[in-house]
């Protein structure tokens, strides 16, 4: 059995066991003879022996995944189903997220505006319309501090969670710190900040009722300057102010910096591209290979480099400062970079990229080169060639035979060092070098004027012998 | 329903591979049938690894050659109404081939290799034995001994070394001292010749 599935060229566990060496001398050479057995496997073997077993592996299985996303029908249909739903999960989360911040930070934000609002409007004996009976009448009753917060609590209590309704007689402070419980904290804290800066937080987390007395003298400076709007968003803006900075704090960055250098000759590599893996953030290294990048500083994420011609690498950011990464050459990329022709062409009729690449044209007054030529030219040559050859030298041919030979002719017309450089059978071989030899005399090749010794390579022609009847009578 | 169990079956059948029970040309009448294209997707799967190493030999990349061997599931899409398929494998192959070549062809820098590789004849059928897999237990008859002796010295040697001495490439090729890949192409040009030789000699004494 086990013998029987090595045999198996179609069996793709055996080109990667074989690949990674895990065969023995003897099972190797089964394997390689059912290989040779079979042309499909024989181009498979020779393609995989490109790559390694793994980029092999790594591959096929990729192309497997693919093939079954292309074939199965059950997939298609559930996908966008599956994408509409967890559209829709993500727009409700993030719509009851924003829903449940607004609240909790909004309302006790509103009830000091409300509250400054008035008292601002009682200090400055405002008139607006809809306040005024109730300012007045407040007024009438209490100067200023006493009942108002008893309205403005029952107020609370009917937006607000549990109350507690104690102590009615305290302050407007008070009042708004057992309201709004510990977001009103927050924003009290908050607007304290902003108007007080330097204001040192502990303190104020210390001693509530001394800054929330400060808070609302400064609300009502503020107040003083009729400055309603502006403070709506002072007020409003510390909302964020908190989510800032604590990004700042707590979401440390590490700066990786380091250099990339080719693995073959160590020398550096200027751009090369480095990301950090499945986000949009990266550099390019620069002239001396160097570079800098701000990661964040969780052990997942993970530095691609890549440049071409050379492997993609990538590496985990860990505590690594300074690192140095080596590129291997990717031989298969280099494959890439080919020249597909050369010429001249407009612009307007180019399609695709082109480079062109400038020769240098050398000395200016380039030697004027004659190759030799036979005496009476070549179609005179090649009616030689057809008149003179010996066919009973020849074995017998059906098509055309090309024989491809060179030789030198010296400057003074004699012919040397033949040589045959595409045979056909040698006694082709000796029949074209008896031609040659026996054939018309060359006209050296001459440089500016001057005969030289010259190398030429003619492609001989063997048209095959037409028998006429004459000649066959004469065998007969 | 069953179908689905049918198809399940075929999916484990593919993925236990040494028992492919199922023929190949038992799954194409049932695509031809069914038009179910999952069917032919475990099909291509068979051969997906070989197709790829074909592209891979051919167009000598490995970005370009994924690209091909999908293109080439889409192909077979297309060809396969076309094609009464007897040998599906063999087939397969010719397609294979016949795809790099046409998209080397059509890169005209790349003529020269589709030249190389043009001459050779496409075939009905992928198996390329010589007298050598056919008779392992050598029987060198006269015919096999002279014509081994006309193979040149590179090439008989391996020849030797692998198939009646039954070593490996890399114990050969350590043994001559000679890289691996010359070693894979003497045996297989040594292959060839001989199987070439054999078929002359075999002629002549036929026509005697």
């Amino acid at each position: 059995m086990d013998k029987q599935k090595r045999h198996n060229s179609n069996n793709f566990e055996n080109y990667l066991n074989y690949f990674r060496n895990l065969f023995s001398g003897r099972e190797k050479h089964i394997f390689e003879k059912t290989v040779l057995q079979d042309k499909f496997a024989q181009d498979a073997f020779d393609g995989f022996s490109r790559l390694n077993a793994d980029e092999v592996s790594h591959d096929v299985s990729e192309l497997r995944k693919k093939i079954e996303e292309r074939t199965s029908s059950r997939k298609l249909i559930t996908l966008p189903f599956l994408r509409y739903t967890a559209a829709a999960i993500l727009l409700l989360g993030i719509g009851t997220t924003i829903y449940l911040v607004r609240q909790s930070t909004n309302k006790p934000v509103q009830l000091a505006e409300q509250i400054v609002e008035e008292d601002t409007s009682l200090r400055r004996e405002a008139i607006l319309q809809a306040e005024q009976d109730t300012l007045r009448k407040n007024i009438a009753y209490h100067p200023v501090s006493e009942k108002k917060p008893e309205q403005k609590d029952e107020k609370i209590s009917e937006i607000e969670l549990p109350v507690q309704e104690t102590d009615l007689s305290e302050s407007i402070a008070s009042s708004e710190i057992e309201a709004g419980s510990t977001t009103s904290d927050e924003v009290s804290i908050d607007s304290d900040i902003r108007f007080e800066v330097e204001a040192e937080t502990e303190d104020i987390i210390n001693d509530f009722a001394l800054n929330t007395d400060e808070v609302r003298k400064d609300r009502s400076k503020a107040g003083t300057h009729d400055d309603s709007s502006a403070k709506r968003k002072t007020q409003s803006q510390p909302e964020k102010t908190p989510v800032v900075s604590k990004i700042d704090g707590s979401y440390d960055k590490t700066v990786i910096t380091g250099r990339v250098i080719a693995s073959s000759d160590e020398t550096p590599l200027p751009g090369v591209n480095i990301l950090v893996k499945g986000t949009s953030t990266g550099t390019v290294s620069d002239i001396d290979g160097n570079f800098q990048l701000q990661v964040p500083a969780d052990d997942s994420s993970v530095l691609q480099f890549a440049y071409v011609g050379y492997t993609t690498e990538e590496l985990e950011v860990r505590d690594y400062n300074d690192v140095t990464v080596a590129l291997n050459e990717d031989l298969l990329a280099l494959d890439e970079v080919v020249v597909v022709g050369y010429g001249t062409t407009k612009n307007a009729e180019l399609t695709g990229a082109v480079s062109t690449i400038q020769i240098d044209e050398g000395p200016a007054s380039a030697p004027v080169i004659v190759p030799p030529k036979p005496v009476n030219g070549l179609s005179a040559y090649k009616k030689y060639v057809r008149e003179k050859t010996d066919y009973k030298t020849l074995p017998y041919f059906e098509k055309p035979v090309f024989v491809k030979v060179s030789f030198s002719v010296m400057q003074d017309g004699t012919i040397t060092d033949i040589e045959i450089i595409k045979s056909v059978g040698e006694a082709f071989d000796k029949e074209v070098i008896r031609l040659i030899k026996e054939g018309p005399a060359w006209t050296p090749g001459t440089e500016n004027g001057i005969p030289v010794n010259r190398e030429v390579t003619l492609k001989i022609k063997f048209q095959p012998k037409i028998l006429s009847s004459q000649e066959n009578l004469d065998e007969n | 329903m069953s179908e689905k169990q049918v198809l399940e079956e075929l999916l484990v059948s593919q993925k236990n591979s040494a028992l492919n029970v199922v023929s190949d040309e038992q799954l194409i009448s049932r695509y031809r049938s069914e038009k179910e294209l999952e069917i032919l997707g475990i099909l291509y799967q068979r051969y997906i690894h070989l197709v790829y190493g074909v592209c891979l030999k051919y167009l000598k990349n490995r970005e370009e050659s994924k690209d091909i061997v999908m293109q080439i599931f889409e192909k077979l899409i297309e060809e396969i109404e076309k094609f009464d398929i007897v040998n599906f494998r063999s087939w397969l192959y010719v397609l294979t081939k016949h795809y790099c070549l046409r998209k080397l062809q059509k890169d005209s820098s790349a003529m020269k290799k589709f030249l190389q590789y043009s001459d050779e004849q496409f075939m009905e059928s992928t198996t390329d034995l010589s007298p050598l897999d056919e008779y392992p237990e050598i029987d060198r008859s006269d015919a096999l001994n002279k014509c081994i002796g006309k193979l040149t010295n590179e090439q008989r040697e391996c020849i030797e070394l692998f198939y009646f001495q039954k070593k490996c490439y890399q114990e050969i090729s350590d043994t001559m001292d000679i890289p691996l890949k010359k070693v894979k192409s003497y045996i297989q040009n040594g292959k060839r010749n001989l199987k070439i030789c054999i078929e002359n000699e075999n002629g002549q004494t036929k026509t005697t």
